[in-house]
């Protein structure tokens, strides 16, 4: 995996270079160009899958309900990624693709009591027959490779802060990982683990893509490096079955980068 | 003297072990509660031993609590006698269902009880209802117990307890009037603690 990710990043930064040699030759008016490298989190909003089949799994939060017992299901993700901007100075508009790694992190977790940092999950129904598990949590890994498209609008800017809104969409071109794991109450269910999760989990999208908002600020000054702080709007998840155990629709979180200016070669 | 200190506190620690197993079977004799959004007060159908049961009495809802035990089997004499204990309007109210002829030696052969349907008012049934202090044996009009599903229960691969769930309906006098048992419906856990056999 590493190799891999350190042979995209060459073809990428190659490829700014010869693209930056070849507009070099006759630079357009009113067009700049910037490298921006960020790094972010998003938090995906989601549920249970239905097909998770745990005890005490009280999401219908309009009715009147009591339990000692309390479970429910999160989902983080971490981004870091690389783009090359081609910015209108005139309108303030600029378009950027590039590359982007995501590293999604879901977890299913709970109490049954306050002495028991466990929930019950059902892993078989057989006649008469049914079966569940004590489980700590359960835990899934998604890794991705994604090419995200930008587009940046500047409405207002002042001195060396701007507000800057941003829409984009964002297709994965790798999956790199997709990792679900069970961590049981009592150790000797390991040996389970495999016949569980077939049991319990169905087969989730590959690839998945979104289209998202976010709206930030920008502090620099014109021609230097500038840094970018943004904030996601709730933005959709285009794909569905994204995930094995949770159930995501849309998506918030925040970003951080650096907008670096490629300056032209006279 | 240095034995006798790690005898006494190997038992303290496997008397702690042991209560700790204790206390992760009583997990599944508490009560969950989620109340059905179609008859309110009553909990939903479910089939997960949620240990709850509710119906309405004409329009008051009798329904388990989180104190009593919601239900008791007792099995004596060739005779299943069911004896739910809830609540309705803040009065302690029981509704006990005798069934001559299941005899069930323990909780976990009450799967012989799966998917079949008592007729109430047919011989060697009876109902009787306890409200406060007062029990009336009932003279069933019409009324059934139907009792949906029972599953063996195995938590890590241990047989714990049975789960058995179903619906009560039955219209009866009470008072000379007649009145309506409707929407009847239980999930119970029995296990050693609820399950009598003498």
């Amino acid at each position: 995996m590493r190799n891999l990710l350190l042979t995209i990043s060459l073809i990428f930064l190659s490829g700014i270079k010869l693209f930056s040699q070849d507009i070099t030759d006759k630079p357009p008016h009113n067009w700049a160009k910037f490298v921006h490298i960020e790094t972010g989190w998003v938090y995906p909003n989601g549920t249970i899958k239905e097909s998770i089949a745990v005890r005490q799994n009280i999401s219908s939060y309009y009715v009147n309900q009591y339990s000692t017992g309390y479970v429910s299901a999160t989902t983080t993700g971490f981004t870091m990624g690389a783009r090359l901007e081609y910015f209108y100075t005139k309108f303030k508009v600029g378009i950027s693709t590039g590359l982007k790694y995501t590293s999604y992190n879901s977890e299913i977790s709970g109490y049954t009591s306050s002495n028991a940092d466990f929930f019950y999950l059902r892993y078989s129904i057989l006649n008469s027959d049914t079966k569940f598990a004590r489980v700590k949590a359960l835990t899934e890994e998604n890794k991705f490779i994604s090419i995200p498209l930008e587009f940046r609008y500047i409405p207002f800017k002042y001195k060396g802060v701007s507000l800057f809104v941003k829409g984009g969409v964002e297709f994965s071109i790798f999956n790199l990982k997709k990792n679900t794991d069970i961590k049981f109450q009592d150790n000797a269910m390991e040996v389970n683990q495999d016949l569980i999760l077939s049991n319990i989990s169905e087969p989730s999208n590959k690839f998945q893509s979104n289209l998202y908002g976010t709206i930030g600020l920008s502090f620099g000054q014109e021609g230097k490096v500038n840094y970018m702080f943004e904030v996601f709007l709730p933005s959709p998840f285009l794909t569905t079955n994204n995930f094995t155990l949770t159930e995501v629709d849309a998506f918030d979180g925040f970003k951080l980068s650096v907008k670096i200016p490629i300056r032209n070669r006279n | 003297m240095k034995t006798t200190r790690l005898i006494f506190l190997s038992i303290l620690l496997l008397s702690v072990l042991a209560s700790c197993e204790k206390m992760d079977d009583f997990d599944l004799s508490g009560t969950v509660f989620i109340e059905d959004p179609y008859y309110p007060g009553l909990p939903i159908y479910s089939e997960w031993g949620y240990n709850t049961f509710g119906a309405y009495i004409d329009r008051k809802p009798f329904v388990s609590t989180t104190d009593d035990l919601p239900v008791k089997i007792i099995v004596n004499n060739d005779t299943l006698h069911l004896t739910l204990r809830g609540r309705m309007r803040g009065e302690n109210v029981d509704l006990k269902i005798s069934i001559k002829g299941p005899s069930p030696a323990t909780y976990v052969e009450l799967t012989e009880l799966d998917n079949t349907t008592f007729n109430l008012k047919e011989s060697g049934r009876a109902v009787a209802l306890k409200i406060g202090n007062a029990t009336t044996i009932l003279n069933i009009i019409e009324g059934e117990l139907v009792v949906k599903r029972v599953q063996r229960l195995y938590v890590d691969e241990e047989s714990t307890r049975t789960i058995m769930s179903g619906y009560i309906n039955l219209k009866t006098f009470l008072n000379n009037e007649p009145i309506a048992i409707s929407h009847g419906r239980f999930d119970f856990g029995i296990g050693y603690e609820n399950f009598y056999n003498y």
